[in-house]
C-alpha cells in the first residue's frame, strides 16, 4: 500500500515537472504576479487529484489540466473585485522584470521585444497563443477549452501572430531609424 | 500561412515558459505527497472551490424546486435530489454536478465615498453588486440547471491617488 502510494505520487511529480512550465505560462497570462500563478497550479493539482479518483488518481491529460487551470482562473479573478484588480496592475507595471517567458540567449534583443508584445496583446489573442505555443493543444481542444469553434481559435491564434509582427516591424523600424 | 508568420511562430517557440520557482516547485510536491497520503480532501481543501460546491447547493435547491414544480415530467427512474443548505454533506452534493459555463459581471458600481480611519489612514470604501451565471448538469439525471447568484461585495481600501 506504501509502495503503491510511493509509485502514484512519483507519477504526478513527473507529471508536474513536464507539465508545470505550460500550466504556469497559461496560469501567468491570467494572473498578474507569479505567486498567484503557482498558487492557481496548487489549486488546480487539488482539484485535478479530485477529479482523477475514478480513473484511480492516474495524472491527468493536460486539456483537463487546462480546462480547470481555466475555471479556478475565472474564479478566482472574480473573487477578487475591481478594486484589487487595480491594485495590483499598478503593482505590475512597477514589477518590470516578472516575466513568464525567457527568451533563448541569442536573438536576445528581438526575443525580450517579442516576449514584451506576448504580454501585451489582448486576453483572448493571448489565451489562444498561449495554450497553441507553450500549452501543446489544438485548435480542436483549444475550442473545446474556450467553448467557441476550432475555427474561431484558428482565427485568434493568426490574428495574434500578425498583431505581434505588426508590432515587431514597427517596434524595429523606431529603434533603427 | 506565409513565411515570415512561420518565422514568427519558430521565434515564439524559442521563448520558454518558466520553470516552477523552487519554493513552488517544494509546496507542490509536497501537496502531492499530501493528497496520496488521503491527508486533504480533495474537496473541501481548496479555498476557491467552496464556492463552487456552495453554488451546487443551490443547484440542488434549484432542482429540487423544479421536480417538485412539474419540471421533471418522470422519464424512467426518478431523479435523486440532494438534500439542500442545512443538510447534507456539501462536498458530496458537489460532486453530483458538472460545470458547464459559468459567467459574471458586475451590475452596478458607485462612486467611491472617501473617509479616514482611526490610524488617520485615508481609505476609501465603495458596494459592487456581482452577477453569476452558472450552467450545471446533474450527473446522473443529465438535467441541466442554470443557477444565477447575486453577491454584494464592499471593497475598502487605502485611496492610492487624489
Amino acid at each position: 500500500m506504501v509502495k503503491k502510494r510511493q509509485v502514484l505520487g512519483d507519477r504526478w511529480k513527473d507529471w508536474l515537472d513536464e507539465s508545470a512550465p505550460r500550466l504556469l505560462a497559461y496560469a501567468r497570462a491570467r494572473c498578474n504576479s507569479v505567486e498567484e500563478a503557482e498558487d492557481l497550479l496548487q489549486d488546480a493539482l487539488i482539484k485535478l487529484w479530485g477529479y482523477q479518483e475514478e480513473r484511480g488518481h492516474q495524472p491527468p491529460d493536460l486539456p483537463l489540466a487546462f480546462s480547470v487551470m481555466r475555471y479556478l482562473g475565472l474564479d478566482h479573478g472574480r473573487r477578487k473585485g475591481r478594486q484589487e484588480k487595480r491594485n495590483q496592475k499598478i503593482i505590475l507595471f512597477q514589477k518590470d522584470k516578472d516575466h513568464w517567458l525567457d527568451p533563448p540567449l541569442e536573438e536576445a534583443e528581438e526575443a525580450q521585444l517579442l516576449r514584451g508584445e506576448v504580454e501585451l496583446l489582448p486576453e483572448k489573442l493571448r489565451e489562444v497563443l498561449t495554450l497553441k505555443t507553450w500549452g501543446g493543444l489544438t485548435f480542436a481542444q483549444i475550442g473545446d477549452l474556450l467553448k467557441i469553434s476550432q475555427n474561431t481559435a484558428a482565427s485568434r491564434y493568426r490574428y495574434a501572430l500578425e498583431q505581434l509582427q505588426k508590432k515587431l516591424k514597427h517596434l524595429k523600424n523606431t529603434n533603427h531609424g | 500561412m506565409d513565411k515570415s508568420l512561420k518565422e514568427l511562430e519558430f521565434q515564439l517557440e524559442n521563448l520558454t515558459p518558466k520553470e516552477l520557482s523552487d519554493g513552488g516547485r517544494s509546496d507542490c510536491r509536497l501537496l502531492i505527497d499530501r493528497l496520496v497520503a488521503g491527508e486533504l480532501n480533495s474537496i473541501s481543501s481548496s479555498p476557491i472551490g467552496l464556492s463552487w460546491f456552495g453554488t451546487a447547493a443551490a443547484a440542488a435547491v434549484a432542482l429540487g424546486i423544479g421536480i417538485g414544480g412539474g419540471w421533471y415530467l418522470g422519464k424512467g427512474d426518478p431523479v435523486p435530489v440532494a438534500e439542500g443548505p442545512g443538510g447534507g454533506d456539501s462536498s458530496l452534493l458537489g460532486a453530483q454536478f458538472e460545470e458547464l459555463d459559468r459567467e459574471s459581471w458586475f451590475m452596478t458600481e458607485t462612486s467611491p465615498d472617501v473617509y479616514v480611519s482611526k490610524g488617520g489612514e485615508i481609505r476609501e470604501i465603495s458596494h459592487e453588486v456581482e452577477i453569476t451565471k452558472e450552467v450545471v448538469k446533474h450527473r446522473e439525471s443529465g438535467v441541466v440547471v442554470t443557477v444565477e447568484t447575486t453577491d454584494h461585495h464592499v471593497v475598502d481600501s487605502v485611496k492610492s491617488e487624489f
